[in-house]
């Protein structure tokens, strides 16, 4: 599969997990864009091809993971970089992608990237191969992760 | 709780696409990347041709090399110079390894990483600095040794030196390190030890 093809395949599904971690659209698109760089250097040297998927999500969840060391040291407020909308029926829309994104960062690091890869429909061993969990210890907190989620949405309704 | 569950996937789905990353701009960025690798080569290469250029240069026009002292100070300079390059190439040839590990692999060694490579880069520093120290003593050796006084004050020199760099500065800097990094490997420890 060429380059352009797998960036058309799955930026999307990278973008909206790292929009998912991080609440922040600048973020998610600067390592969205840093993902498929990685991808670019390392595709000729890839040699199993049959899970290529995985290894994209594996790039993107890691490079996620390696802002902390930038959240550490200089501490940021993370904002929604929408545009303000007028129209009422978009505004509700918008508003429920917003609270969305904000009930996901309030939850663990890893529990962000395990719910963000379980909504863009990875099946749990996938899930559990790309976090390093075993498929039982996802499978639990995939459980927990909804129940917590769903009861948070209702709470903003 | 299925029901509320598919609504939330479909909010999650319903991401506007015109937020999504250009490809344009990810070809862009990655000719941009390419250029500036391959600027940085050259600007290794350009180093290594001038400083061999020089060193080459030194030896003929200096003739140093009836002096068996000064000979050893040119050959500890020559060394610790190419090690130097290696690792300044080493540092662009560098690849993070966000493509081979699971996400808590990735934490477990980055958590280690971290400080090990830190303290490996003090510790290059500080052993180039001795050897520096070591080539200029040596250099100046021969001119000293005719008065016990001044071998003396070169050999405390070269002493006082070291003790500066292996006992205050190397010190310094670890703990300076360790301060920046402790927030950082706090939270890593946290997010290792939350995985279960």
């Amino acid at each position: 599969m060429d380059f352009e093809s797998l960036y058309k395949m799955y930026s999307p599904k990278i973008f909206r997990v790292c929009l998912g971690y991080f609440n922040d659209v600048g973020k998610a698109k600067d390592i969205t864009q840093e993902t498929f760089i990685t991808v670019f250097e390392n595709l000729p040297s890839l040699k199993n091809t049959s899970n290529i998927s995985g290894w994209i999500y594996r790039i993107a969840t890691n490079k996620c993971l390696r802002q902390i060391e930038n959240e550490t040291r200089n501490k940021h407020t993370y904002d929604f970089d929408f545009t303000a909308i007028e129209d009422k029926d978009t505004s509700a829309k918008e508003g429920s992608f917003i609270k969305l994104w904000q009930c996901i960062n309030e939850l663990a690091e890893l529990d962000r990237i395990i719910i963000g890869l379980y909504l863009e429909d990875l099946n749990q061993d996938k899930i559990a191969e790309i976090v390093g969990l075993s498929y039982n210890n996802v499978r639990v907190k995939i459980h927990r992760i909804k129940e917590v989620l769903s009861k948070k949405m209702k709470n903003y309704e | 709780m299925s029901d509320n569950f598919d609504q939330i996937k479909m909010t999650w789905l319903s991401v506007d696409e015109s937020l999504f990353p250009d490809f344009e701009k990810v070809q862009n960025e990655i000719a941009h990347l390419r250029t500036q690798k391959r600027n940085r080569i050259l600007l290794w290469y350009s180093g290594v041709i001038l400083f061999s250029m020089l060193i080459i240069g030194y030896v003929i026009y200096t003739d140093e090399l009836y002096d068996i002292y000064k000979s050893i100070s040119e050959f500890i300079l020559l060394f610790t110079s190419i090690y130097l390059f290696r690792n300044a190439w080493k540092s662009i040839n560098q690849h993070r390894k966000e493509y081979l590990l699971s996400n808590v692999d990735f934490i477990k060694t980055t958590r280690e990483d971290q400080l090990k490579s830190a303290r490996r880069q003090i510790l290059i520093n500080s052993v180039c600095a001795s050897l520096i120290m070591l080539s200029l003593f040596f250099y100046f050796l021969n001119d000293q040794l005719s008065s016990q006084k001044d071998f003396l004050i070169l050999l405390s020199v070269f002493i006082i030196g070291n003790i500066i760099v292996w006992l205050l500065l190397k010190p310094l800097f670890e703990k300076k390190i360790i301060a920046n990094n402790k927030q950082l490997l706090t939270k890593m420890e946290k997010l290792f030890t939350n995985l279960i």
